[in-house]
């Protein structure tokens, strides 16, 4: 194009339009036969004549003026198209020009785009996985959790027994069909490298429940599902491509699964996730042995009819659970038993959502923030550039043209912001799933989502183009004149009260992000600072599941648990060695409700206590402190009169006022012996440091397997010592080897980890909210800072003739810090105003935290006007370290 | 004129036009007041199919237009070649020359004999 000569057809800025054309050609095709019909007249022709030949000469007006036009038009339309590329090519360069002039801006504007792309996409990524990404199952609206509610366990939505699941499907209408399940961790191994893994025992109905086929081989049937049946099992995705290096040949081989062997019959798509289970077997439930109505332990699934809605769902539910109980009147306590159904991703995603959604919400205002700070940047910019428009629109650029170089601007910056943040968002993705194992539902996928990039780097990029703007159309509709003159002191008022507007509004926003960051960490400081009951320092863990197949009776099993425990007490530097069943804070807790010597009724009045198995010295080796009477004793054998230690909180529910030890208490349930209370225990938290401590006794494992003829065959060990627990790993991995090499220690971990997973998600939401937070304060004290300097270089003049004529340097500064101040102080009340309002989103999260804290309230205001007071004293200092002679000679 | 003839003039219509053009910017009517000259009136019926050759060469970017004012003190359109349009006829004029050559010596021929070299 560069043989365009200049002054051509768009020196005129005469538009390629349709109507143009036309008008050319016909004028093109007039002059021609004027000029022939005057030749002809001067040849002599008469006037009619002359025209006549003119026109006989000529040939066809019209098939020529239609013939030219249709030429002309195609031109004008390739002409369009190149000229917006080359247009569009020049506003990029001059884009990449400019911003190469402003390092400081460009850094700055980029900078916190990239920060608020990233953070966006990272959070907005992970909470779509949580919240909104549909379960990968066919007509996923459909599936429902069923679950029941039983009086005193303080489980809303609870486990079915297998006689309730069975009676599910015969008496109500709702389901097409209904599964069970349960999660529970086994042993792959065989090939002298066992694994534990987690493991799902299902119905074979859930594969119709959930209508998932096997990507290759297939799932178990129902004749598959009943004891005595060949045993199979069907592998997860991950686990085939782990263990079995994705080798396809695995499906119709044997392997070892809690040492018996299973055929593997199919491998499930990866997309199917199922509670983090990477094994699926049948339950196969023997009809003549069922498991007892009071063993609640199956999760059930069901797939709602098309026809029944949620609500003709949950009355059908509440029709069943009273006929379990009008049916079953002894195994139901009172009136409490309820079922009801609730969508299966609430039911599988609910817990993480209200951490999600003060997320979302922070990050929400964190991206609000940025684009409000880059807007502000690129009002300053823009004034900054009047000038430069001025000059650009004298030299004939319309002022179309002058939108667009800005609007390319904006856009080429929001597009080297995603450039930065995408890449940040998936390092952030990654690192936070990684420091924070345990945060999201097992099964839930996170990825960096293509559609929540686009929607992320949209509004950033919407911003950035109003931002872009407003300025522009100033700019070009500014009296040239005025802009070229004063562009380099002048500017509108507005412009300056707009960015004051702006900057304001970032304070308010870091105010109400840095209240929720505020208030979520104080929560976890006070979470931290909750006294578990046992000592957690100075303690290794291990848990140990023996296989059925080889630990058939409970003798075997305590036989082990005897040896094991020898040969961990002789490692060095160990001082008590002891198996529980249930760990405190890892989620192994179970209720066993009792009846209280002396009072039949007990069993319905009081709350099911929690129920602890462990050995011998499970109180020293937990460090758990014995207040009253004694600890289990070498005297308390599996033969000897059964005994208890009891915690403060039962001590205090069941006997009142009274001294419990030598008290006598029975598990419910057929011929079960008195146990003796014989000692007080500290209080414990069992579920989580944010749960108050709830009744429990222990028993020891021998007495319980006597009692209840069954023995705990998942235990963890616990492992007292006097240095760092984690030197005994390796010592103490070996010991249970020796004693069977075939089974597989899952975590070994010190019991101090145990503590910190527990309040893996407390921590994850407050060091995010805290990153946010820091970052919303930076963002803002950035731009209290640059609208003050640039102000301050506005006001030079103004400030310089005040100097002169003897105003002292501090006035002078404090007029500065004043104004910033004023900003400063409106933001952070608008701010505060809106996190009171707003903190509720929070709730969640609190412990012990009020959401309108009054201390968290102040030291946020307090920090914000600090930063605040900083960030305008630079500038003020500036201001008054000038020369006034020099700056008004200057002007 | 007959129809074969202005088959044949329109074929080489492009090449006449880039000739008048080669001594400067002249509007359509002048271009035909030259060709008309130059060939001896060949175009007399259908002159106006000068024009849609104009566009389509402008369009192949080998001229480019201008409004300008002519002696007369008349609006005309004005077209002058452009650097590829000068390359154009350098290129399309000699192999012309040897075309025409060659078609002209070949009707002249009398023998239907192959001349034995």
């Amino acid at each position: 194009m560069s043989d365009r000569p200049s002054g051509w057809r768009r020196a005129f800025h005469l538009p390629f339009a349709a109507r143009r054309v036309e008008v050319d050609v016909d004028e093109e095709i007039a002059f021609h036969l004027v000029m022939r019909e005057e030749r002809l007249r001067a040849r002599g022709l008469a006037p009619e004549d002359a025209r006549e030949s003119a026109r006989r000469r000529f040939g066809d007006v019209e098939d020529v003026r239609r013939e030219c036009v249709e030429i002309d038009r195609q031109r004008a339309r390739r002409r369009r198209a190149t000229d917006f590329l080359e247009d569009l090519m020049q506003d990029v360069v001059l884009a990449f020009r400019g911003l190469r002039r402003a390092p400081g801006f460009a850094a700055a504007a980029l900078l916190t785009l990239a920060l608020g792309i990233g953070s966006a996409t990272a959070i907005f990524s992970v909470a779509y996985g949580v919240l909104l990404r549909p379960l990968p199952f066919p007509d996923p609206d459909r599936l429902t959790e069923v679950s029941i509610n039983l009086a005193g366990t303080g489980d809303e939505y609870g486990s079915l027994s297998w006689p309730e699941y069975v009676d599910l499907p015969r008496w109500t209408r709702s389901f097409t069909a209904v599964a069970a399940w349960t999660l529970r961790d086994r042993t792959v191994g065989g090939d002298g490298h066992p694994e534990r893994i987690t493991a799902a025992s299902t119905s074979a109905s859930l594969w119709d429940v959930l209508r998932v086929r096997a990507a290759m081989g297939r799932t178990y049937t129902a004749e598959e599902d009943v004891a005595g049946a060949p045993l199979v099992v069907v592998l997860s995705d991950a686990l085939w491509r782990r263990r079995f290096g994705a080798d396809p040949s695995v499906v119709g081989r044997p392997i070892q699964v809690d040492g018996l062997p299973r055929t593997v019959v199919g491998v499930l798509p990866p997309e199917v996730r199922l509670g983090g289970a990477e094994a699926f077997t049948p339950m196969g439930i023997d009809p003549a042995r069922p498991p007892g109505r009071g063993r609640h332990f199956l999760r059930v699934l069901g797939r709602l009819r098309p026809d029944v809605s949620w609500a003709q769902a949950r009355e059908d539910l509440a029709a069943f659970a009273t006929r379990s109980l009008r049916e079953n009147p002894t195994n139901y306590i009172g009136p409490g038993f309820t079922a009801t159904a609730r969508p299966l991703r609430e039911a599988w995603y609910g817990a993480a959502r209200p951490t999600m959604i003060a997320l979302l919400a922070t990050v929400g205002l964190l991206l609000l923030l940025a684009a409000v700070n880059v807007a502000n940047l690129l009002l300053v910019r823009a004034e900054a550039r009047q000038r430069e428009m001025g000059v650009r629109a004298a030299l004939g650029a319309g002022r179309g043209r002058l939108v667009r170089q800005l609007l390319t601007e904006s856009l080429i910056l929001s597009l080297l912001g995603a450039l930065v943040g995408v890449p940040l968002a998936a390092l952030c993705v990654r690192s936070l799933l990684a420091i924070n194992p345990g945060v999201m539902p097992p099964g839930a996928e996170v990825a960096i989502d293509a559609g929540v990039v686009v929607a992320v780097v949209a509004v950033v990029a919407i911003a950035a183009l109003v931002a872009g703007v407003a300025p522009a159309l100033r700019a070009g509709s500014a009296d040239v004149r005025t802009a070229i003159t004063a562009g380099g002191a002048g500017g509108g008022r507005s412009g300056g009260r707009l960015r004051s507007v702006l900057v304001a509004t970032e304070v308010a926003l870091a105010a109400a992000m840095l209240v929720g960051a505020g208030l979520v960490g104080r929560s976890f400081q006070k979470l931290l600072a909750v006294d578990p009951g046992f000592a957690a320092e100075g303690a290794l863990v291990m848990d140990v599941s023996l296989p059925n197949a080889r630990y058939d009776t409970s003798t075997k099993v305590i036989a082990f648990h005897d040896q094991a425990i020898e040969r961990l007490r002789a490692l060095p530097g160990v001082r008590a060695a002891a198996a529980t069943a249930s760990l405190p804070l890892s989620g192994g807790t179970s209720q066993w409700s009792v009846e209280v010597e002396g009072r039949p009724n007990s069993k319905k009045d009081l709350e099911t206590p929690f129920i602890v198995n462990g050995t011998r010295d499970v109180f020293r080796a937990l460090g758990i402190a014995i207040v009253q009477g004694r600890a289990f004793s070498p005297e308390d054998q599996e033969g000897s009169a059964p005994v208890t230690v009891v915690s403060q909180a039962l001590a205090r529910k069941f006997w009142p006022g009274q001294d419990p030890l030598g008290r006598r208490f029975r598990l419910t349930g057929p011929d079960m012996p008195w146990i003796t209370v014989v000692g007080v225990a500290r209080d414990v938290r069992p579920e989580a440091l944010s749960e108050p401590p709830k009744p429990t006794y222990y028993l020891l494992i021998p007495q319980f397997a006597r009692m209840a003829g069954d023995a705990d065959q998942g235990v963890t060990f616990v492992l007292r010592t006097a240095g760092d627990p984690t030197a005994l790993t390796g010592a103490a991995r070996a010991a249970i080897a020796e004693l069977d090499p075939e089974l597989a220690l899952n975590k070994v971990q010190t019991l101090e980890s145990v503590v910190a997973s527990s309040v893996a998600r407390p921590r994850f939401a407050a060091s995010v909210l805290g990153a946010f937070g820091l970052s919303a304060l930076v963002l803002a004290v950035v731009g209290v800072y640059g609208v003050l300097s640039y102000a301050m270089t506005r006001r030079r003049h103004e400030l310089a003739v005040r100097m002169a004529l003897g105003a002292r340097p501090g006035h002078v500064s404090r007029l500065v810090v004043g104004s910033g101040m004023r900003l400063a102080a409106a933001g952070v009340a608008v701010g505060l105003v809106a996190a009171i309002a707003g903190s509720r989103v929070l709730t969640a999260l609190l412990y012990e935290v009020s959401p309108t804290d009054p201390a968290t309230l102040v030291a946020v205001g307090v920090t914000l006007l600090g930063a605040a007071a900083a960030a305008s004293w630079l500038p003020a200092w500036r201001a008054t370290t000038v020369n006034p002679a020099e700056v008004l000679r200057g002007e | 004129m007959a129809d074969a003839e202005i088959d044949l003039l329109r074929s080489s219509l492009d090449l006449l036009i880039l000739k008048a053009l080669s001594w400067g910017p002249k509007h359509g009517y002048a271009v035909a007041e030259w060709i008309e000259y130059a060939t001896g009136d060949a175009l007399s019926v259908g002159e106006g199919t000068l024009y849609p050759a104009l566009h389509r060469l402008e369009r192949k970017g080998w001229v480019e237009s201008e409004w300008g004012i002519t002696d007369s003190n008349r609006r005309a359109k004005y077209y002058r070649h452009t650097a590829a349009g000068r390359a154009r006829y350098r290129a399309e004029a000699p192999a012309w020359h040897r075309y025409a050559e060659a078609i002209a010596g070949a009707l002249r021929a009398t023998s239907p004999e192959i001349a034995s070299a």
